[in-house]
């Protein structure tokens, strides 16, 4: 599949059949979002995942956007210590979010190609998460990723056009 | 009558159920205006998911459940539509409470 497939392919999934996803596949999932550009290179970032039933439920139970019936999360912190040491204020306040959103979108493009669906979600309450996955303070939660592999794909919505996105375009003098 | 485990089961459903509603109702101090009402649908269908469990979810419950289930993510993508939506369970649950004795 070409990347522009894939990226027009990915859709935010809820609803999944009870087939577990493989062990192999989560690794390449999080090789993936290694993968992904980060500012300084900094990576102050980590990730937990979770696979137990019992564990998803308490997660969905403090996270009302996790909908559906997902049969893995993909839960990306941010290291805020290590953003700050090397990135600073910017570092731990605004860059290493960014670096999770990409790394994030890097693991739903990936989950495209595994034959998976996903969803990003925000709507969690992080103290709660931080309290059920027993994280050490400096390690926040910043974004769900919710897999597994589709039972319904949802229609895509309508998308802006080129024209209404692109707001200046400043065009070389040989582009004319 | 209830064994303790099915009770005790019960107990641990709504205190999900809690989670969930408690964690909304932080979420929404910050989040879109939209969520709010969404949280709320999705409370309650929740809630006669569970009340279903315990036998005390009648026909008009397990209907209202289903349309809130087909309906609730239009908040995604149709603002109009989701309000629309509204309008029409505030519209059934009203005529409900018309044709039901105190």
């Amino acid at each position: 599949m070409q990347v522009f497939d894939i990226i027009k392919k990915r859709r935010s999934v809820r609803f999944y059949t009870d087939k577990a996803i493989e062990e192999d596949k989560l690794k390449k999932l999080v090789e993936a979002a290694i993968w992904a550009p980060s500012a300084g290179n900094i990576h102050a970032w980590n990730i937990v995942i979770v696979q137990r039933k019992q564990d998803i439920e308490r997660i969905k139970a403090v996270s009302p956007g996790v909908l559906g019936n997902a049969t893995a999360l993909v839960i990306l912190c941010a290291d805020r210590e290590k953003a700050y040491d090397k990135g600073g204020e910017v570092g731990r306040d605004v860059l290493s979010i960014m670096d999770i959103a990409i790394a994030a979108q890097n693991i739903c493009l990936e989950a495209i190609e595994l034959g998976l669906g996903s969803c990003i979600i925000r709507s969690f309450n992080q103290a709660a998460v931080r309290e059920l996955l027993d994280l050490p303070k400096n390690i926040a939660p910043e974004l769900v990723v919710s897999l597994g592999y589709p039972r319904s794909i949802p229609n895509p919505p309508s998308r802006r056009t080129a024209e209404d996105t692109v707001i200046r375009w400043i065009k070389g003098e040989n582009d004319q | 009558m209830k064994g303790k485990v099915e009770e005790e089961k019960l107990g641990y459903e709504l205190l999900k159920l809690f989670c969930y509603m408690i964690t909304s109702a932080r979420g929404c101090v910050e989040e879109p205006k939209l969520y709010g009402p969404f949280r709320l649908i999705d409370s309650m269908e929740r809630l006669i998911s569970l009340l279903d469990t315990q036998g005390l979810a009648d026909d008009f419950l397990r209907k209202e459940q289903a349309k809130i289930e087909e309906n609730k993510y239009l908040v995604m993508q149709d603002a109009k539509g989701f309000t629309k939506f509204l309008d029409e369970l505030v519209i059934d649950f009203t005529q409900k409470l018309r044709e039901s004795a105190a």
